[in-house]
């Protein structure tokens, strides 16, 4: 294989690895944040069925823990994107 | 053509086989609430009995998804010898079976939770049927979500892009790339179904109980409900777009 032929075919697999990699980083980053933030809005419930006057502060408890546990969701969109915009 | 008729016949084994592994789990953990529950009521033990079998057949509904893309990729391979080999094609064919493999393990197995924790409550507290009965509808609806984009995703993968003539005749790299991308696609769009899918039962799971255990609070619970798991879900929309984003 010459050299020109090469390089072409080391570009097409760096850009293939790419894609591949940013789609395993989206498929597997979304795991975590999907369970964790399942649970804090399942044991919100429950807190509310226990206590429903104190909804409005176990609400907030929850939109917040769960943002939190969103940003790796969004580190990993973010990561995708770079792979997909600049692989 | 060997390399896509290989992979389709792969494809296929694969996802009727990761896709046979959440719903068995879920549709047996149905039986487990059921029977915590018969033991609580034994006067309401009919009622009961119809209950968990409609749960157990929602709990299997995402491996009969996973039924039919492997039939479907069971078709594909063995056909048109002839044709040039595309890395593209096979990549496809695989992806595919990844994606409705791995993408129905959380909605199965969710399934299986919501079902269990439903014919439990009611169980538990038997005038609370109906209200326990809606709720676990709606969970079970909202938890088979990510498993229908893994289904939409695997069948555009089949046809739109696997379709036998779209990707065969394309220059090596381009092959290559592609490969690359539609395993990408296949693999985000199957994995990014599991999380949320738990994630989603296991809100509707506790809503069930909370709905029979403190019937005065619904509308605070259903509020809860709905918003956390739409949080839930993010995560699953967000691996969509990265998945039709990769679509060449």
């Amino acid at each position: 294989m010459d050299l020109e032929a090469a390089k072409a075919l080391g570009t097409a697999l760096t850009k293939g690895a790419a894609l591949l990699g940013a789609g395993i980083c989206m498929g597997f980053g979304a795991i975590g944040p999907g369970v964790g933030e399942g649970f804090a809005a399942g044991k919100a419930c429950e807190g509310i069925s226990r206590r429903p006057e104190e909804y409005s502060q176990l609400f907030r408890t929850m939109l917040i823990g769960q943002a939190v546990s969103e940003s790796t969701g969004i580190y990993s969109l973010v990561i995708a994107l770079l792979l997909i915009s600049n692989g | 053509m060997d390399i896509a008729n290989l992979s389709a016949f792969l494809g296929a084994g694969l996802a009727m086989g990761l896709g046979a592994i959440g719903s068995g789990w879920g549709a047996g953990y149905v039986v487990t609430g059921s029977l915590n529950g018969m033991a609580r009521q034994p006067s309401e033990q009919p009622g009961l009995f119809r209950s968990m079998l409609i749960n157990q057949a929602l709990a299997s509904n995402p491996s009969i998804f996973a039924l039919v893309i492997s039939i479907l990729l069971y078709n594909m391979g063995g056909a048109d010898l002839d044709a040039p080999d595309s890395w593209a094609q096979a990549a496809a064919f695989l992806a595919a079976g990844l994606c409705v493999g791995i993408g129905t393990l959380g909605s199965g197995a969710g399934s299986g939770l919501v079902g269990s924790e439903a014919v439990e409550s009611v169980g538990r507290c038997p005038s609370s049927q109906g209200r326990v009965t809606m709720m676990m509808l709606i969970a079970h609806a909202w938890a088979q979500t990510p498993c229908i984009f893994s289904l939409v995703i695997s069948l555009v993968l089949l046809y739109v892009i696997g379709g036998f003539n779209q990707m065969v005749g394309q220059s090596n790299y381009i092959d290559i790339v592609n490969a690359g991308r539609l395993l990408g696609m296949g693999l985000c769009m199957g994995a990014g179904a599991v999380g949320p899918a738990i994630g989603i039962a296991f809100v509707g799971s506790r809503v069930c109980r909370a709905t029979a255990e403190a019937p005065d609070a619904l509308q605070k619970i259903r509020n809860t409900f709905f918003v956390g798991a739409a949080v839930s879900e993010s995560t699953a929309i967000y691996a969509l777009v990265i998945s039709l984003l990769l679509k060449p």
